[in-house]
């Protein structure tokens, strides 16, 4: 048996970019995946610009983009819970807690890098 | 590659994907598993529409845990393990059942 | 839970920096390398320095002089490329902020 099973390794995958104007968001989104098939506990953290890629309303096809922010809606299927929004970067934008997913949680910055610190291995895109 | 529907070419990757998703049908579908040798039963056809509609949700190919996960919810438990899905495609439940749904290979994904 | 932060930009050109100092906690270390040494004039990163006394800022050498980055302030270290694995192992995780 290799190591690999018995690795229990938790990924914190912390985006930090808006979701249309370069690529780092869907490939963020698309490492959770993997990870998420292979049974890696993984978190997903958004903080900076990067929570413009959570919140609603948003219509990505009117601008010839690929529609990526649905995929959001499918991470239940692949064991990803645990999706963390830094409310000090929500408030810096004047947004307000309007998703287009649902069960994230808006944590106090000082909540947020505790737990983000808390895992093993964290990949910011 | 290609293959040919109602004298209309449908293109397709190495491995048989078609490129465009929006030209599939049902139809088109048996095609797909007759390249393959394959005569779609029920069973098969419950789970290539789920797949399809999964796709069309969530504009992505579920990989196999995702797929069997979210076919629980849907069929219960019996149809939703692996082993069934494995019986029915013999090659990989979510890359077989994606490719006769008409979608995109799933990434990285058996 | 100490992190290491490893910072490869310059904070005078994009916000990795900042989003950086806003992620540390104390018994955090930061270290520059790259374009990330062009940090030790910057004024965020000198105040937190200043602020937080139990964070360590390292810097390569290397990387900061032959960027002119020459007689930081005695707030930063200096490491040669040779002492990053000790640092990544004395830490229980790292995040690259490039």
């Amino acid at each position: 048996m290799s190591d690999i099973q018995h690795n229990t390794k938790t990924v914190a995958i912390l985006n930090t970019q808006a979701p249309f104007s370069s690529s780092a968001g869907k490939e963020a989104l698309d490492a959770a995946l993997i990870f998420g098939s292979f049974e890696q506990p993984t978190s997903l953290f958004f903080i900076g610009d990067g929570v413009f890629q959570v919140i609603g309303d948003q219509n990505p096809t009117s601008i010839e983009s690929k529609d990526y922010l649905k995929t959001f809606s499918a991470l239940e299927f692949y064991d990803i819970d645990n999706i963390y929004i830094c409310e000090q970067s929500l408030s810096e934008r004047n947004l307000t807690a309007n998703f287009h997913i649902d069960n994230v949680q808006v944590l106090s910055k000082q909540a947020f890098n505790e737990l983000l610190h808390q895992h093993n291995v964290i990949y910011r895109f | 590659m290609t293959i040919i529907y109602n004298n209309q070419t449908l293109a397709t990757d190495k491995q048989g994907y078609l490129l465009d998703f929006t030209q599939w049908n049902e139809d088109v579908a048996v095609l797909l598993a007759e390249s393959d040798d394959i005569e779609l039963s029920e069973s098969h056809w419950e789970v290539i529409r789920f797949v399809r509609t999964f796709y069309l949700t969530y504009n992505t190919s579920p990989a196999i845990r995702a797929l069997t996960k979210a076919m629980k919810a849907e069929f219960g438990e019996e149809k939703a393990s692996s082993r069934y899905l494995y019986r029915l495609f013999k090659e990989g439940p979510a890359k077989q059942a994606t490719k006769y749904a008409g979608l995109p290979k799933p990434a990285r994904c058996i | 839970m100490a992190m290491l932060h490893i910072v490869r930009t310059s904070g005078f050109n994009n916000n990795a920096l900042a989003q950086c100092l806003d992620t540390t906690l104390p018994h955090d270390s930061i270290l520059l390398i790259d374009d990330g040494c062009y940090n030790l004039q910057h004024p965020l990163l000198l105040e937190l320095l200043l602020q937080k006394t139990d964070i360590k800022c390292f810097y390569i050498g290397l990387h900061a002089t032959a960027r002119a980055q020459l007689k930081p302030a005695d707030v930063f270290a200096e490491i040669s490329l040779d002492d990053v694995n000790e640092l990544i192992f004395t830490h229980n995780n790292s995040i690259t902020w490039s």
